[in-house]
């Protein structure tokens, strides 16, 4: 669905180049998310993706057909919902969906449905500029389906939502990958990364340090231990044991016997600590 | 055809929803019919004094300005709303593309100017120009509106600094009626702004003088270039 090779991107002022050589693919029904501190490229490489940015060099494919070569009709197979809400503040939420959905010719979503998978449907006639800004990011999380793309981008979908909501939108992305659509994430946030990419893409400085499924960094890159917290002589205590051969470690199996056990977890390394790991830079 | 109804619907029922943009919708109106009925009275009022009816090809050529104007700071608004809403980021990634919100914008104040223009000019009374010249001079001061309109969007970077810069818009309307009381060939000057050459060629058209076209075609080539001038720095500016 996309393939990008060598993407350069300098801006005119610039000094340095904003992205180096950036390869990566993206099949068909896939989640990727593009993880990276800010300022290291993302929104710059989401620009090319979406056409906005012409003048890079190297090459990207999205739908088989060079970017460049593209002319109106690739807004009618891809969908944008930036970072920062844009919507008309003097319309009422319905009227939003109505009038962007005035400007696509093929098949196109019921812009009530649209509403209501969001929670928003008691407020389809109220106006924007009455809305919470989590209301706003929501109308325009699902604006990016109103005409039934092919591939959805998504910039920071979740931030500034609550836990409720936030579940919801991840919710909403994974039935939409089970449909058959190209998802891709721009974020910060690991924990959404990690929950719904694929594969995911570390970039920093306008490269890419790494790309690969979240299950098997974090099993690549975390300790193969077991951590048991338990109670022992009125205190919290804890320890650690090499999870090969654990089935006939004695003195885990001791412990797990006499003692009060509070929690076991496996030491998998959290995505947030591979990227401080693969790229030396904290996120953020 | 269908995106330019869906869009000039969605101007119009933005305008609507704010007072401040209703009144200038209905103010080239207003003031066309306050000189057409109150000018006479007044003129009568002043007849012992001086004469008016001097006066009235420069009245006259300050409504033909003031259309485009108004409609040019109404669609202004509009800009400066739409950027501050980011709405021309997520409007370019539509099928209506970078190139087509930039042409509708650029032409629909123009084409609301022509209609505006061409309707209230002959209804100010008070200058004599024929309907060719209406229409030549309405089409040319319609241009003034998306000047004015990505003049204020171009310089202001919020909606309190475009409130700011309406008013001193003025100031271009000040320049043509300067130039009209100079006798000196270098008010040619006043040229640069837009809004000199409509105004000029309604007092020449007046007169039944011949340099009326030289005004039209002058103003033409000046306004075009200043529009795609203004048109490629505000592209900068939004995205």
């Amino acid at each position: 669905m996309i393939e990008v090779k060598d993407l350069m991107f300098k801006y005119p002022k610039a000094k340095e180049k904003t992205l180096k050589e950036l390869n990566f693919k993206i099949d068909k029904g896939e989640i990727f998310g593009f993880l990276g501190p800010s300022g290291a490229g993302k929104s710059t490489t989401q620009k090319i993706l979406i056409g906005i940015l012409k003048d890079y060099l190297g090459s990207v494919k999205i739908l088989g057909k060079e970017i460049i070569n593209w002319n109106t009709d690739f807004y009618e197979k891809i969908g944008v919902s930036f970072e920062l809400p844009n919507l008309y503040h003097k319309l009422t939420a319905l009227e939003n969906l109505d009038f962007v959905k005035s400007f696509y010719s093929g098949k196109k979503e019921d812009s009530k449905k649209l509403l209501e998978m969001v929670g928003l449907e008691k407020n389809a006639d109220v106006k924007v500029s009455k809305y919470s800004k989590g209301m706003k990011m929501r109308l325009n999380f699902v604006r990016a389906f109103i005409h039934n793309p092919d591939i959805v981008f998504f910039d920071e979908p979740t931030s500034g939502l609550d836990p409720l909501n936030a579940k919801n939108i991840k919710n909403i992305i994974m039935e939409k990958k089970h449909q058959g659509k190209t998802i891709f994430l721009t974020t910060h946030n690991m924990t959404v990364a990690d929950e719904l990419c694929d594969r995911v893409a570390f970039i920093v400085d306008g490269e890419i340090k790494l790309i690969d499924s979240p299950k098997k960094l974090k099993i690549e890159h975390g300790k193969r231990n077991i951590k048991v917290e338990y109670i022992d002589k009125n205190k919290f205590q804890e320890k650690d044991f090499a999870l090969k051969g654990i089935g006939y470690n004695d003195e885990y199996i001791k412990l797990l016997r006499e003692k009060e056990i509070k929690t076991i977890h496996t030491q998998e390394a959290t995505l947030e600590d591979i990227f401080v790991q693969t790229t030396g830079r904290k996120l953020l | 055809m269908k995106k330019i109804i869906s869009l000039s619907y969605n101007d119009f029922r933005n305008v609507l929803r704010e007072p401040m943009l209703i009144m200038l919708l209905i103010g080239p109106v207003a003031m066309t019919l306050a000189i057409r009925y109150l000018i006479p009275i007044l003129t009568n009022l002043t007849s012992e004094y001086f004469d008016l009816t001097e006066y009235y090809p420069l009245i006259g050529g300050s409504v033909v300005l003031f259309i485009p104007m108004l409609i040019g700071m109404l669609i202004g608004f509009i800009l400066l709303d739409e950027r501050d809403d980011s709405i021309f980021l997520m409007l370019i990634v539509t099928p209506l593309g970078r190139k087509g919100y930039l042409i509708y914008r650029t032409l629909f104040p123009a084409i609301l100017s022509i209609i505006f223009s061409v309707i209230l000019l002959p209804l100010i009374g008070i200058v004599k120009v024929s309907f060719i010249e209406v229409i030549a001079i309405s089409l040319l001061a319609s241009l003034e509106a998306p000047v004015t309109a990505l003049l204020l969007a171009g310089i202001a970077n919020n909606k309190v600094e475009g409130l700011a810069i309406s008013k001193g818009l003025g100031i271009f309307l000040i320049i043509p009626i300067i130039a009209y009381f100079m006798k000196s060939p270098w008010k040619i000057i006043g040229g640069v702004i837009p809004y000199y050459w409509p105004f000029n060629a309604i007092v020449a058209g007046n007169q039944g003088n011949d340099s009326f076209w030289l005004y039209i075609i002058g103003g033409f080539i000046v306004e075009i270039l200043i529009l795609i001038w203004l048109v490629n720095r505000y592209e900068k500016k939004a995205a």
